[in-house]
């Protein structure tokens, strides 16, 4: 009787062996990496329904982020501002641009402008700005050169570990209150030390990011 | 396992039954073939394994992609205040029977969420009761009216509005034909609006409506001379407290404080002191009140006035002067049981060596010649039965019992 399987396939499941491992091993390292906050947050970068700049108003026109922005230091979110807040100036500034007329017919109708959110924690982690601003910390240490932006990118990864990151050593990352939303300033060029600023309302002792669960997943 | 095992040589049992008749073992727990049942073709093996690959697939790898689209709607014209995500907190009062709860109301990005007490509000001091904690759902009730109706149709405000002036403008007159049917709120604002309409339109009948209105204790206040009033207590200097079918610590007016003041006098400390309060709860039903009583005793509705008119006779034979006329309350000749007199007797003599720091409070189910007795009595002269209490501001205050302050109702 003919044999059904040439000679060859005797070596067939010491190569099977061989192999298998290796594929898994390598889709478990692409989803690990392709599929980390890293690869799938970062550059994350939506249509918005107004063709708003941040690179015009904060970075050429040196708008404070805390103009629109303005309950960022009292509450735990930043709030994207209300359309009265664009219309204080753009009632007068390019009333008929038509980049603008999604803005006009909000403040008009009195409905919402429908924003799409970029930086978004899942319901599970629990963030607060206002603890890490009274801390010292800026918006360019989370959200990148904002003010070089025409559309709003996450320039972070926002997972745990990049948070853990920080919670772990945050004296790096400090600056003087007055800097907290100048996005140039930087802690080598400036030659400041957190631990050695006598002006510093909150002692860089006295701040105790939480490493343990329950800090953020309350 | 079906028959009863044996272990250390000696039979288990599983079951009275299995016990008494061994060989016919326990009863079996899932039915026959439970384990290769099969529905549509899928076994239970079958299905466990799906699921279990479908819930890995949804966990492993939905947390590696990016999250769905979420959006921001800001305010158009955001109220002043207000912080995005922030709660905020508003004072308010909610009337239940003619006495107002302090409440705070949470709200989140203008959603109310929880009603709790408000601690700076005297009726509250941080406490809420049942009616309170439900308002919240009321808030989302979709039968709840969210504009003017006009005959049971869909109308606005401003609707209703010009449709009341045009009514009020034809009544030059003195208002004949004129009615108002209002809910019952017993703030001085609201009460000096209908006193000003009462005056311009003299023949307008105004009606108030209230579905937890204390009309019989009301008019127990009228018996004694205190025209549209309601008592106030005052628990927290009382030593002893008679309850007649009052469920003044659970379903009653005020029960918030009052709870609170009596439990104020149940302290440890107070034990130390001497100071702890005793309470008698007379009543025909279950109530928190009668659980938290030292001595409780149930009677049928009606032999609580009974008790009342006994305990009236009691007190007058002990020395107290009853005014002229309080043992006519009530009508019929006196005639009550053994049990009745003993605990009457009791509470009499409790109650005469308190001068001034007792309090009786009758429950608004009792008709309002007890509520007549239970101020009339002793209360009016010799101030045994309601603890006095400096008048606070209100019109008839001068004319009511000591001890309870009288508030007009309406
Ligand atoms: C003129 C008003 C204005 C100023 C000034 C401003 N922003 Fe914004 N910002 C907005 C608006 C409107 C949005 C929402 C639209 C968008 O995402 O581009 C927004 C969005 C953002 C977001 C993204 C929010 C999200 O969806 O996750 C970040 C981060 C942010 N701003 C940071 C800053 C910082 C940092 C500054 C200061 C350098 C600043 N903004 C100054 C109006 C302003
Ligand atoms: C302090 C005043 C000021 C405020 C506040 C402001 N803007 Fe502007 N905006 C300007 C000026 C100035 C320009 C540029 C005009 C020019 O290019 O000549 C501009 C330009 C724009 C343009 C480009 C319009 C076009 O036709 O090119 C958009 C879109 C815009 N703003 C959106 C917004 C939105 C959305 C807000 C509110 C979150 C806002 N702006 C708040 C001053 C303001
Ligand atoms: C410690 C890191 C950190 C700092 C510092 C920080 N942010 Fe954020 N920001 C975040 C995170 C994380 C989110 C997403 C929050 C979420 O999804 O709940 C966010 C969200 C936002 C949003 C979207 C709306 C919201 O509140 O969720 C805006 C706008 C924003 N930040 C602006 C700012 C501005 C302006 C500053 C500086 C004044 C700042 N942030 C500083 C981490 C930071
Ligand atoms: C650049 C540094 C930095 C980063 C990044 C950072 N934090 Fe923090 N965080 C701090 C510091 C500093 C404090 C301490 C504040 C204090 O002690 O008052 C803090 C405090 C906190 C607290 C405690 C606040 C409270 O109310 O008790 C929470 C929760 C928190 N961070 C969550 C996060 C989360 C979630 C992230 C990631 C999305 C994050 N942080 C990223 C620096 C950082
Ligand atoms: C500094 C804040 C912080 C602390 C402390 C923290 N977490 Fe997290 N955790 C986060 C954030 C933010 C995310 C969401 C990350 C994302 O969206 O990619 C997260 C996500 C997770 C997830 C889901 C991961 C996923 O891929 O879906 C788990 C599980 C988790 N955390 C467990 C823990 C445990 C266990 C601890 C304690 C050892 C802990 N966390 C402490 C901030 C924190």
């Amino acid at each position: 009787m003919a044999q059904i399987f040439p000679r060859w396939s005797n070596r067939l499941p010491l190569a099977i062996a061989a192999v298998v491992p290796l594929l898994v091993a390598s889709l478990g390292g692409a989803l690990w990496y392709w599929g980390s906050p890293k690869f799938t947050d970062v550059g994350y970068r939506p249509e918005q329904p107004v063709p708003f700049s941040h690179k015009l108003h904060a970075g050429e026109m040196g708008m404070d982020c805390r103009y629109c922005h303005n309950t960022v230091e009292k509450a735990a979110m930043a709030a994207v501002p209300p359309t009265s807040t664009c219309m204080n100036c753009h009632a007068n500034v390019l009333p008929e641009s038509a980049k603008l007329a999604r803005i006009r017919e909000s403040a008009k109708n009195d409905v919402p402008v429908k924003w799409v959110r970029v930086h978004m924690l899942p319901d599970y982690a629990y963030f607060n700005h206002s603890v890490h601003l009274s801390a010292g910390v800026g918006c360019s240490s989370c959200h990148g050169r904002i003010d070089q932006m025409p559309v709003v990118a996450q320039a972070k990864p926002l997972s745990m570990g990049w948070c853990l990151e920080c919670h772990r050593a945050p004296e790096a990352n400090l600056r003087p209150a007055s800097e907290i939303t100048n996005m140039a300033w930087d802690s080598t060029t400036a030659n400041y030390r957190a631990d050695e600023d006598p002006k510093r309302l909150r002692k860089v002792k006295d701040l105790h990011p939480p490493e343990h669960c329950s800090g953020c997943h309350r | 396992m079906t028959k009863g095992s044996v272990k250390n040589g000696q039979p288990q049992w599983r079951s009275l039954s299995s016990r008494t008749n061994p060989d016919q073992g326990s009863v079996r727990e899932f039915p026959e073939g439970a384990e290769n049942l099969e529905l549509d073709g899928v076994s239970r093996r079958q299905f466990l394994a799906i699921m279990g690959a479908s819930t890995a697939l949804a966990g492993g790898l939905t947390g590696c992609v990016r999250k769905e689209v979420e959006h921001i709607l800001p305010y158009s014209r955001r109220p002043e205040d207000q912080a995005d995500g922030e709660a905020r907190f508003f004072a308010t009062n909610l009337y239940v029977g003619g006495v107002a709860l302090g409440l705070l109301v949470k709200s989140q990005d203008g959603r109310p969420s929880k009603v709790e007490g408000n601690k700076e509000h005297p009726s509250s001091g941080g406490g809420t009761n049942v009616f309170a904690q439900a308002t919240v759902l009321d808030l989302y009730d979709p039968d709840r009216s969210r504009t003017a109706l006009k005959a049971g149709a869909e109308s606005t405000l401003e609707e209703a509005l010009a449709a009341v002036d045009a009514a009020l403008v034809g009544h030059k007159d003195a208002g004949q034909g004129l009615a108002i049917v209002i809910d019952s709120k017993p703030s001085p604002s609201n009460r000096a609006l209908l006193a000003s309409i009462a005056k311009r339109y003299a023949a307008a009948q105004i009606y108030t409506h209230d579905n937890a209105d204390q009309a019989n204790t009301r008019e127990g206040m009228a018996l004694v001379g205190v025209a549209s009033s309601h008592p106030v207590y005052d628990l927290s200097v009382a030593d002893v407290v008679v309850s007649l079918d009052a469920d003044f610590m659970g379903t009653g007016v005020d029960a918030v404080r009052l709870t609170r003041q009596f439990a104020g006098r149940r302290k440890p400390e107070a034990a130390k002191a001497g100071e702890i309060n005793r309470l008698y709860a007379i009543e025909p039903a279950f109530t928190v009140t009668g659980a938290t009583a030292d001595n409780r005793l149930q009677v049928a509705a009606s032999q609580v006035g009974t008790f009342a008119r006994l305990l009236a006779s009691k007190l007058a034979a002990s020395g107290v002067t009853l005014p002229a006329g309080a043992e006519a309350l009530g009508g019929a000749a006196l005639q009550a049981d053994e049990t009745l007199t003993k605990w009457a007797d009791a509470v009499a003599k409790d109650l005469a060596g308190k001068r001034g720091k007792a309090v009786i409070i009758v429950g608004e189910r009792q008709p309002a010649w007890v509520h007549g007795l239970a101020h009339r009595g002793p209360t009016r002269s010799p101030r045994i039965w309601l603890p006095s209490v400096a008048s606070r501001s209100s019109s008839s205050a001068s004319a009511s019992p000591p001890g309870c302050m009288a508030l007009p109702t309406s």
